[in-house]
């Protein structure tokens, strides 16, 4: 397909269906979209969005409908055919070398400056400051990625494509890695740019599909169920258009437990990746049957709290007392055996075994427990079994149990992990960001499952980013702030004020 | 995409990959001057002729497939084995010590003893390189090659130093070799007229050892876990690094038991030159295979096949045998570029619509 430099005045898609084995991904669905417009894509996990929208980029070929830009037929057959006609996407997974320069980052698919014996560097950089100042996007073309920030990457994903010659663009999920501010800033630059092109972008998160969009497109299970302009609705219609019922995120409201201390930590140090101390005598007692939030913005010693609790990590000095038992410095096995459940932050490469089937990555921690296994011989039976009472139990989607966990979504593999931890009966659970970049429809199950365990009298440690889900789940909230934890409080005393002075660094004696 | 489709799509790919490394292959025999299709004629099916040409390319697969199915032991935990020289040739000297020192000790005694004791040393040698990796972070692909040196050193050094037969003093035949070991370890020639051994019972009873270990007990779960995604495993509370060196062990004393059967089989005394690349050809043996014992077993065969196929080749067609290490290389190549076709699905789907279109069009012309 040859490159052309046209403006992309309208893109439709009409009547595209896809199937693939035992899925309808995309059942007939037509959408349209003029120049300058935003459109927001959203519905839950597996809905369909992000296969629509690899169909659009010439990755998936439909098996029944058409595009049109400009009201001509186009046919994709590959990325590149998509990207000469102006299509460009930006990925949830970003694809950029991290020991490359920003300006070698884009360099790498810039095919005009290359020739057989010499790269044109010097086009490519001004490329990049034309794009920076028409956009207002503002990248240091030298900065190494490694050294950027996840806002800042993404910024460079941006600029490469709009470099490349995108003149409509598609994002998916792209705020589901930032941070609250970084996404206020995406948001503007968005609104910005859209006066020059069209974007599409998928997202789960209400309030910037009313902040960002002129219309919107609610898919579920592969059909367009509801369509129509951004300002006509609320965000509770939008809500409750995307989950198919009225959302209801489920608060804790029952009065703080009576129950007696079982995590206790005492005096921790732990040192993080780079060698500098992310946790200075950290002290944090949690009691059984309650739920403690801890609050901050991401990078304030959470990740080696956890990891630290879970013998993930090495601990310099202080106690992990542990219903009775000091934990610190024990192998993870050990502390798995005294009860301690885990969902960590990253549910991809730490929460499952990707390559491994549904039913083994349930069994992960149990495979020595005579459950699942008669001298040393795994029982596939009971294996079987378990998969199957999960799966059901906890609503996993997928078309069997043998299928790779890496082959979820990431929302069914959540509830994967959710599912593994709680069926061991933990006494005690570690939850790290566990809905983090999930639809509501599954961020409601998880948080249901929450405070059914803390019923039980089980005691979880909730590590959270979102001031929402910490404020309606938890009994107390502790803020941690550079390794330390600010101040402990009771949730009458916690709202977002209180709590964002606190993660700011501010002690709240030395301001009101 | 059909069921029927996709297996139709993976069988095509898999032929057309050894039609391409034939076809690499024949232009490189090409460049030396040699008849192609003699050459690939005697290569492939000269050696399936007669029984005693068949039963040579199993004796030949033996090895092979031991060496292959603790390769892939190794490698689906994640640590990658190229010691097998090293560690086959350690077991050798294990086997022949034990047989050397105990020669009057009876069969069911010495055989298992002497077999032990090759695994022992193979073990050893497949340790060392694991406990460095788990313990100081060295890479298992320096430190496996290094000891394949030393252990080649220490090879040669036994051979014509404490093992070296004495005859070979007054009569010096030129190649250092032990003394015939006691007929204790010797493994029963079951067909008459051929030297095929009872070795091949064996390496039948390791691959399915290997199958149970790996795929149906808890311990071949966590050493795939390791293997698949050590920081998952880590998470699990599974050691990884415990299961990196265990694995490695087993690695190695796979390797000694090849070693041991070689010559309790074959050889009946250890020579010099003996492991003549089995490690490395074990390593090609068990990707080919796909790591996996049902596939291990025809890989060797087809490995073996090689082997004496070359044999045969420099003297039928006067192609030498060193050709067919070259074709080796090319069928590594071609593998692993088949690896990453199989795993390209949009490949696969874009295949599948031709495919459609080509059957679309069919009913047309028949409508």
């Amino acid at each position: 397909m040859e490159l052309t430099q046209k403006k992309i005045t309208n893109l439709r898609m009409e009547h595209i269906t896809k199937r693939f084995p035992g899925v309808l991904a995309s059942d007939d669905i037509t959408l349209e979209i003029s120049e300058g417009q935003i459109l927001a894509l959203v519905g839950e996990n597996g809905a369909g969005k992000t296969t629509l929208m690899n169909i659009l980029m010439g990755l998936y070929q439909p098996d029944e409908g058409r595009i049109l830009i400009n009201g001509e037929e186009v046919h994709f057959r590959s990325p590149n055919d998509a990207f000469a006609a102006g299509l460009g996407m930006v990925h949830q997974q970003y694809m950029l070398v991290a020991n490359m320069t920003v300006l070698e980052n884009i360099a790498l698919g810039f095919k005009a400056a290359w020739s057989p014996y010499k790269l044109d560097l010097g086009m490519v950089r001004d490329r990049i400051t034309e794009i920076a100042k028409k956009y207002g996007l503002v990248v240091d073309p030298d900065a190494y990625i490694w050294q950027l920030s996840v806002g800042e990457q993404q910024r460079v994903e941006l600029v490469k494509t709009l470099c490349l010659g995108a003149r409509f663009l598609i994002l998916d999920e792209p705020t589901s890695a930032l941070t609250p501010q970084e996404t206020d800033e995406l948001i503007v630059l968005l609104k910005n740019m859209s006066s020059e092109l069209s974007i599409i972008f998928i997202s789960h998160k209400l309030q910037e599909v009313k902040d960002l969009s002129d219309k919107i497109t609610i898919l579920r299970h592969g059909a367009v169920v509801f369509e129509g302009n951004t300002h006509e609705h609320s965000p509770s219609d939008i809500a409750a258009l995307m989950t198919g019922h009225e959302v209801d995120l489920p608060l804790n409201e029952e009065p703080a437990p009576e129950g007696v201390p079982v995590l206790d930590i005492k005096n921790l140090n732990v040192k993080s990746d780079r060698g500098f101390l992310a946790l200075k005598d950290l002290n944090l007692t949690i009691s059984s049957g309650e739920i403690v939030g801890l609050a901050g913005v991401s990078g304030n010693g959470q990740r080696e709290l956890a990891e630290a609790i879970n013998g993930l990590r090495k601990v310099e000095s202080g106690e992990i007392q542990f219903y009775g038992e000091n934990i610190a410095n024990k192998s993870p096995h050990h502390i798995i055996e005294a009860g301690m459940g885990y969902i960590p932050e990253e549910r991809n490469t730490e929460g499952i075994v990707p390559s491994f089937s549904l039913k083994e990555n349930l069994i992960l921690k149990d495979t020595e427990h005579d459950e699942f296994s008669n001298h040393a011989f795994l029982k596939n039976k009971a294996i079987d079994k378990n998969a199957e009472d999960l799966r059901v139990k906890f609503d996993i989607r997928s078309p069997n149990i043998s299928i790779a966990a890496g082959s979820l979504s990431g929302g069914n593999i959540q509830k994967v992990i959710l599912a593994r931890e709680i069926s061991r009966r933990p006494k005690f659970l570690i939850a790290v960001y566990p809905i983090r970049g999930l639809d509501l429809g599954a961020a409601e199950f998880i948080h249901k499952q929450l405070l059914e365990i803390r019923r039980e009298g089980i005691g979880i440690l909730l590590i959270s980013e979102e001031l929402d889900e910490i404020l309606d789940l938890s009994d107390r909230v502790a803020v941690i702030f550079k390794g330390q934890i600010q101040k402990v409080l009771d949730r009458k005393d916690a709202n977002r004020r209180s709590l964002g002075i606190l993660m700011a660094g501010v002690k709240d004696d030395q301001t009101v | 995409m059909t069921k029927q489709f996709r297996v139709l799509y993976k069988v095509t790919i898999i032929i057309l990959a050894i039609l391409a490394a034939m076809l690499i292959g024949s232009i490189i025999l090409m460049t030396i001057g040699a008849d192609v299709f003699k050459t690939y004629r005697v290569i492939l099916f000269e050696p399936l002729k007669t029984t005693l040409q068949l039963t040579e390319v199993l004796i030949r697969a033996i090895p092979l497939t031991i060496i292959a199915l603790g390769i892939s032991v190794a490698y689906r935990s994640g640590i990658i084995n190229i010691g097998g020289e090293g560690q086959m040739a350690m077991g050798i000297l294990g086997t022949t010590a034990v047989a050397l020192a105990f020669p009057e000790l009876p069969k069911p005694i010495l055989l298992p003893m002497a077999i032990l004791a090759g695994a022992m040393a193979g073990g050893v040698w497949g340790f060392i390189p694991g406990i460095l990796r788990a313990k100081l972070q060295v890479s298992e692909l320096l430190s496996t090659v290094m000891l394949n040196y030393i252990a080649a050193q220490i090879y040669t050094f036994m051979l014509r130093g404490p093992f070296l037969d004495p005859a070979e003093l007054t009569m010096g035949s030129g190649t250092p070799q032990s003394m015939r070991l006691s007929t204790g370890i010797w493994l029963n020639r079951f067909l008459k007229g051929t030297r095929l051994h009872t070795g091949i019972f064996f390496a039948l009873f390791l691959a399915l050892l290997i199958y149970l270990l790996l795929w149906k007990t808890n311990y071949g779960y966590k050493m795939r876990a390791a293997g698949a995604s050590a920081r998952a495993a880590r998470y699990g509370g599974i050691s990884v690094t415990w299961y990196l060196v265990i694995a490695m062990v087993i690695s190695g004393a796979f390797a000694g038991m090849a070693g041991a059967i070689e010559i309790a089989g074959v050889h009946r005394r250890a020579i010099e030159g003996i492991t003549g690349g089995y490690g490395f050809s074990g390593i090609v043996v068990a990707l080919f295979g796909g790591l996996h014992p049902a596939g291990i077993i025809p890989a060797s065969f087809f490995f073996g096949l090689l082997i004496v196929g070359a044999d045969m080749t420099q003297r039928m067609v006067g192609v030498p045998a060193n050709m067919v290490n070259v074709l080796q290389g090319v069928i590594i190549l071609v593998i692993v570029a088949t690896k990453m076709i199989l795993a390209d699905p949009y490949l696969m789907e874009r295949v599948w619509r031709k495919y459609q279109g080509i059957g679309k069009k069919h009913v047309e012309v028949e409508a």
